[in-house]
């Protein structure tokens, strides 16, 4: 993976070249379809001048800053508070706002989840945290039956107001209960919303929206971050749910990617960018709501489009991504649509086994070369 | 046929009105079971019903010994909380109708009435699905420093879940005022719970060190005495209570459970013997307290109550199609 | 017997198969003998079948879209108070029907679509090789939509057939050749399997004829080779099945048989007073009588004609020359979706007269949607008539698999010399192609020295 700082030079030399492709990009349009606005999109680093801190430390004062303002909001979850989290994501939460707000929970996923829609449904806003993301099948019921109906099911009148924070992302030779990235089966349920931040800056903003939300939502975070710097402001900020950020922007091929795929997508788009070809990189940032406008806009510029998920490729967020963009943009679209998921096997302990299940940026190269020429 | 660890009781200080109000509410969900059923077999209510007819001392019972701030789950057979913890006649039949003047505006339906209004925070129609939601109020309402207490209903098919003893782990450790209702109608479904359920029921709970009781669901008195106790001390910090009370599903599974091939009808006579309803009147009157005719008329004065809930159902306008996205998200 | 069976009608004498397009009834539905039961395609046209009994339908086995062999039972028509069977019986009845030896046409055929623009096919039912019929089902390809060079589908023919069949493109490029009025099948494309993709499409179009096919006066026999490019606008109408298997065929001419042109003018006065002869016996006749035109005058003596030259007749195969026996004259004839060639069968036999009425009858139901899949049929040779446009002359394509097309330019009078004096003549230009691999120039130009003679002294041949 590429570094941050790299990025950014890039993606700042990009939006320059983003301005000469207009002329480009309106060549292509016809007088058919010239009623169609450009798109347009937000700078692809926010904020680029302020402080880095790391993805953990963004997820962290985000949480912080929401406790200190809402005193409704509290943890739940096993290790969260003297351990601060397996991944040491809440170090000193529990200093900050005592045992009653970051609550240590037995080892009971479906207990707590459950807790924690009868605690939103009266009143509070608890953030749920599962350990892992395979354990997320374990509150199945309480997320999916539960939460997701309980505003629906009650004419409107009972809101849940709660965060169910988890992680994703193989490569930690943890093996296959502890490396999974299973966003899409929440992405699948209306009532849920899911955000699958990449960077800090997306991750507290993110975050800080969640908490804030009315509605249940899930917030992936790649285990494989947490330690990824990035800048972000000292000041306030929140980021809406379904809007997607465009990281890089392109003209010959789009390249939609979630969560630590971002990176995947941005290093192939460095080593297609040595080759000739331009690639824009676009990470939707929440999968439910989807930001469909976006993709297809971007998709009618490059006439090419690639999605890359760690989640398994089969009925995964690849192929819902890949659909509506087949869908918003089939009559400039010069190639199929392709999807680059996981490889559709339990991931493998072993490590030369497990680097050959997730998406790799030169794989994702491959494939975008082979999209653009054409072949 | 069950254990029975129930205190004893004195009826010192509930006053005759007290009890009559009380029979009136058991009436109330006998004659609303009875009308959906009609409903249901007249081909007017979409879907299917679980009645509650049998079991209508334990809803009232424990209802009558909360505030209407208290909070309550209620099951897929859960008519009888709603209507105990306060919900109307008329809005309950619209929402049973799939209509828009119902509790949920139609899209809940019969196993899914919530009435925030009155504590109901929902039926659920997931076995055991809303222990957690039920400790997770209590733990509210602990963080909130408030007082109210937390009822949740569910069957002894829920016994068999996970759910249920994770909550109650919880709830023993942080104290929180949720009080456990096991109605032990005595089949899960179609399955007689000894067939099911290994060891002892009140066990599950005082294995956690959680306060447990066994009464007689039948005996209003019972129930509302045992109610009044684990409530009272929950609402004091007291913590959690279990009460398992044994009781008899009069009807089938559902309103389509007509001839109920798994069980015997002796034992369905045995059970009538101890209607609810009954042996609440013959107490009031062999204690002297009132006389049968008052019965009647709370009866009479029930039925016209239901006749008219149930034409302003039939008459209310279902939803609008523009319904069907709306409180998705919210 | 109180049920009917509804079976898939042979609908032309070269079809194994038919594609059952829609039910017109459901199943269950009361239907009545007579009334339309079922739409179905063959290669050549889209019918309406019409029920053979009055009854309800049932047993229905046969899906809307289905490929179905010709005489298999797809369902039943149980007359009333007659249990409906299950599918299983009709399925056991439909294979026994498959695999009786006569297949039945179930019911009349009411009403024809669409056509292509190739009548001919062998005259006997047509068979593939095994390797043709493995690789038409590897390739997803009908079988009764490969045109055969010979009477049975070979490699070769499946081959050419998937190549033609359909122009790969991608969405962009699509819309691209679309919004520039760029036909794809004339572009090479550079994508997978030779897909044609944006960069593929010039920026503008190559120009083209544009005529408004709308405003062809119709009913009236026009030949024409040339494609004809709807108005462009906005909203383009899409082109219509008939138009696309048109615009196939002639580009697998164009682009596969050699062609050459021969030109000949004749003087047409003798044809013309042959033609107002029939034109008195008209007005005398108080019988409606079919209007004898020139085409149907000039179909007789091709016809005579291609007696004497029997490989202008024939067609190439192969690699060999196969000849017809008999002779028919496809006549070219455009309506809205599109061209086609119905054909007079044997006209060297008929009379003018039959000729005529046969070539009216072609033409209204030409333009009624009425021609069935055996007007088209075994086509020989082909008559192309743009007199009545104006035209003096022009080329037209070959209509495979056959060896020439005649196309007949208008009589006007013209200064050519007499006895070595300028005298003014009823003069008529005929351009004959030919396919090189099935005529070689020689004999093309014997044919057509017949044929002008013939024009010239009509009389003394007949």
């Amino acid at each position: 993976m590429s570094t941050l700082e790299n990025q950014t030079q890039v993606v700042r030399a990009e939006r320059n070249d983003g301005a000469l492709s207009q002329p480009r990009l309106e060549a292509e349009r016809t007088a058919a379809f010239a009623h169609r606005a450009k798109p347009e999109y937000s700078p692809a680093i926010h904020a680029p001048d302020a402080r880095g801190i790391t993805f953990s430390q963004a997820i962290r004062e985000a949480i912080a800053e929401e406790m200190a303002r809402d005193e409704r909001v509290f943890v739940i979850g096993e290790d969260v508070a003297e351990a601060g989290s397996v991944f040491k994501v809440l170090v000193g939460l529990v200093d900050e706002f005592g045992a009653e707000r970051v609550i240590d929970s037995p080892i009971s996923e479906a207990g707590i989840a459950g807790l924690g829609v009868g605690a939103a449904i009266t009143g509070m806003r608890p953030i749920v945290d599962i350990m892992f993301g395979d354990f997320t099948t374990l509150v199945m019921d309480q997320l999916i039956n539960q939460a997701a109906k309980t505003h629906y099911m009650s004419g409107g009148k009972l809101k849940v107001p709660m965060v169910l924070r988890t992680t994703l992302g193989a490569s930690r030779r943890s093996a296959a209960q502890h490396s999974q990235s299973l966003h899409a089966l929440f992405s699948h349920i209306p009532g849920l919303k899911v955000a699958v931040p990449a960077t800090p800056y997306d991750a507290k903003g993110l975050m800080k929206s969640a908490i804030r939300d009315e509605n249940p939502v899930v917030i992936f975070e790649d285990k494989m971050l947490y330690q990824q710097k990035g800048p972000v402001p000292e000041e306030e900020y929140t980021l809406p749910f379904g809007r997607a950020d465009v990281k890089r922007t392109g003209d010959d091929i789009t390249i939609v990617a979630t969560s630590s795929m971002v990176y995947v997508a941005l290093e192939a788009a460095d080593q297609l960018a040595a080759a000739g070809i331009s690639a824009e990189v676009i990470d939707p940032r929440t999968t439910t709501p989807l930001d469909v406008e976006t993709f297809v806009q971007s998709a009618q510029k490059t006439s090419r489009a690639l999605v890359v998920d760690e989640g398994y490729q089969q009925y995964g967020v690849t192929g819902e991504i890949a659909a509506v963009i087949a869908d918003g943009a089939f009559y400039y679209l010069d190639a199929p649509v392709k999807r680059i998921g996981a490889m559709n096997v339990p991931v493998p302990f072993s490590p030369v086994l497990e680097d050959l299940t997730i998406p790799t940026a030169a794989y994702v190269v491959e494939t975008a070369k082979a999209l653009v020429s054409g072949q | 046929m069950s254990e029975t660890n129930a205190p004893n009781f004195s009826d010192d200080e509930l006053d005759t009105e007290h009890w009559l109000h009380i029979y009136e509410q058991m009436v109330k969900i006998r004659t609303f079971e009875e009308a959906a059923n009609e409903l249901y077999t007249s081909a007017k209510m979409p879907g299917i019903a679980h009645l509650y007819i049998g079991e209508e001392a334990i809803a009232v019972g424990i209802c009558e010994a909360l505030r209407q701030d208290d909070y309550i789950t209620s099951t897929h057979r859960g008519h009888g909380h709603c209507l105990a913890k306060g919900a109307a006649l008329d809005r309950m039949f619209a929402e049973l109708l799939g209509k828009e003047a119902g509790y949920c505006r139609g899209k809940g339906g019969s196993m899914h009435i919530a009435d925030q209004e009155t504590g109901n925070l929902g039926a659920n129609a997931i076995v055991g699905g809303s222990a957690g939601i039920a400790t997770g109020a209590a733990l509210s309402v602990k963080m909130q420093g408030a007082d109210q207490v937390a009822v949740c209903f569910f069957g002894d098919g829920a016994l068999g879940q996970g759910l249920l003893y994770e909550s109650m782990n919880m709830a023993q450790l942080w104290k929180l005022p949720v009080i456990y209702v096991c109605e032990n109608n005595q089949y899960g479904e179609y399955t007689h719970h000894s067939e099911t359920t290994a060891g002892s029921l009140v066990g599950r709970a005082t294995g956690f060190g959680v306060h447990a009781l066994a009464i007689d669901g039948q005996d209003i008195r019972a129930v509302h005495h045992t109610a009044r106790l684990v409530v009272d001390r929950a609402r004091k910090g007291g913590g959690p209570a279990f009460l398992v009370c044994n009781t008899y599903r009069f009807r089938g599974h559902h309103v389509g459970d007509i001839d109920r091939p798994y069980r015997s009808r002796e034992e369905e006579a045995e059970w009538a013997r101890r209607d609810p309803l009954t042996l609440l009147e013959d107490w009031l009157v062999k204690s002297k307290q009132t006389e049968a005719q008052v019965f009647q008329r709370i009866q009479r004065d029930v039925q016209t109550a239901v006749e008219a809930a149930v034409a302003f159902a039939l008459d209310a306008p279902y939803p609008s199609e523009s319904e069907v996205e709306r409180h998705v998200y919210a | 017997m109180k049920q009917k069976e509804v079976i898939m009608p042979a609908l032309g004498m070269a079809q194994d198969v038919g594609v059952l397009l829609r039910w017109l009834k459901k199943e269950g539905e009361m239907v009545q003998a007579g009334e339309p039961l079922m739409e179905v395609a063959t290669d050549k046209v889209d019918v309406q079948v019409e029920a053979p009994a009055s009854g309800m339908l049932t047993g229905v086995t046969a899906q809307e879209g289905d490929e179905i062999p010709v005489g298999q039972v797809i369902g039943l028509i149980a007359a009333e108070g007659e249990e409906p069977p299950d599918h299983s019986a009709a399925a056991r009845q439909s294979k026994a029907a498959s695999e009786g030896a006569q297949a039945t046409v179930s019911g009349s055929v009411m009403r024809s679509e669409e056509d292509s623009l190739s009548p001919q096919k062998s005259a006997e039912g047509r068979t593939a090789s095994p390797v043709a019929a493995r690789m038409a089902a590897e390739h997803g390809i009908d079988l009764a939509e490969v045109p055969a060079a010979g009477g049975r589908i070979s490699r070769e023919d499946v081959a050419a057939h998937i190549k033609s069949a359909r122009v790969l493109a991608s969405p962009k490029a699509r819309r691209l050749a679309r919004e520039r009025g760029i036909d794809l099948a004339t572009l090479v494309g550079n994508g997978p399997q030779g897909a044609v993709l944006a960069a593929d499409v010039p920026m503008t179009a190559v120009p083209q004829v544009v005529e408004k096919i709308e405003d062809l006066p119709l009913p009236s026999p026009l030949p024409d080779a040339e494609p004809v490019v709807a108005d462009r606008g906005p909203e383009q109408p899409t082109v219509s099945r008939m138009w696309r298997i048109m615009a196939q065929r002639l580009t697998e001419s164009w682009t596969s048989a050699p062609h050459f042109y021969l030109i000949r003018e004749v003087d047409a006065a003798q044809l013309k007073s042959w033609r107002s002869l029939f034109a008195g016996a008209e007005r005398k006749s108080s019988e409606s009588q079919a209007r004898i035109t020139y085409t149907d005058l000039l179909t007789k003596l091709v016809a005579l004609a291609l007696v004497q030259f029997p490989r202008l007749n024939a067609f190439w195969q192969d690699g060999a020359i196969v000849t017809n026996p008999d002779i028919n004259i496809g006549l070219a004839i455009a309506v809205e979706e599109g061209l086609l060639v119905p054909v007079v069968h044997n006209a060297d036999r008929l009379k003018v007269e039959g000729i005529a009425a046969r070539r009216m009858d072609l033409v209204d139901r030409a333009n009624s949607g009425g021609l069935r899949p055996d007007d088209f049929a075994g086509g020989t040779f082909t008559i192309s008539n743009l007199g009545m446009y104006g035209v003096d002359a022009f080329n037209a394509i070959v209509n495979p698999p056959q060896a020439a097309i005649l196309a007949v330019g208008r009589i006007s009078d013209r200064v050519v010399a007499v006895d070595g004096q300028p005298a003014v003549r009823p003069m008529l230009t005929l351009t004959l192609s030919c396919d090189h691999r099935a005529v070689d120039g020689a004999r093309a130009a014997q044919f057509l020295d017949t044929l002008a003679s013939l024009i010239e002294e009509p009389l003394r041949a007949l």
